[in-house]
């Protein structure tokens, strides 16, 4: 439901990061097919890639929540937010638990911006995104 | 020196959804890009 919600804040300012010259990519868990349906759900075009041993998670240093983060007030603050905006939970990935993060990079092995999640919900919004772009 | 994140995400290749590999240090090579690692895809 958490990444239907941010899929869809990603796809709405897509062509803004692209007038920034800015490219956007996806890294989820779980397997292409699991990816693929992803895609045809949701419908974005940017890439879409598959991390099926959480290399990249791990060298990003991006967290991993319990069940103790289902009880927390942001949590339930975010979970009523994405259901009002009409997304629902569909299918639960390999790892429910693994917890996500944006960054911007570039051009080159530069690093502008990082956000790692806190708990589930918990996602840098577009905005912030945009303005870390050079 | 410490590497930089992107330093050390850059050699890292994943399959997109149709099976290619993509290196991910090619995504930020020539231009800026967004990374966003979802949670899972549900």
């Amino acid at each position: 439901m958490f990444c239907r919600e941010h899929v869809a804040q990603l796809r709405e300012h897509e062509q803004a990061f692209r007038d920034k010259g800015a490219g956007l990519a996806a890294i989820g868990l779980g397997d292409r097919l699991y990816a693929r349906l992803f895609r045809e759900d949701t419908g974005i075009t940017f890439p879409l890639l598959v991390d099926e041993r959480r290399e990249a998670y791990r060298a990003a240093g991006l967290r991993t929540a319990s069940l103790l983060h289902l009880l927390r007030r942001d949590n339930a603050t975010a979970r009523k937010r994405a259901r009002a905006a009409g997304h629902h939970q569909h299918r639960f990935g390999k790892n429910p638990f693994q917890l996500g993060g944006s960054f911007v990079f570039g051009p080159g092995n530069v690093d502008r911006y990082a956000y790692i999640s806190e708990t589930f919900g918990d996602n840098a919004s577009p905005a912030t995104l945009l303005m870390a772009l050079p | 020196m410490e590497q930089s994140l992107s330093g050390k995400l850059a050699p890292i290749a994943l399959p997109d959804s149709e099976g290619r590999q993509i290196r991910l240090g090619s995504l930020w090579a020539d231009s800026s890009a967004v990374l966003v690692f979802l949670r899972h895809y549900g």
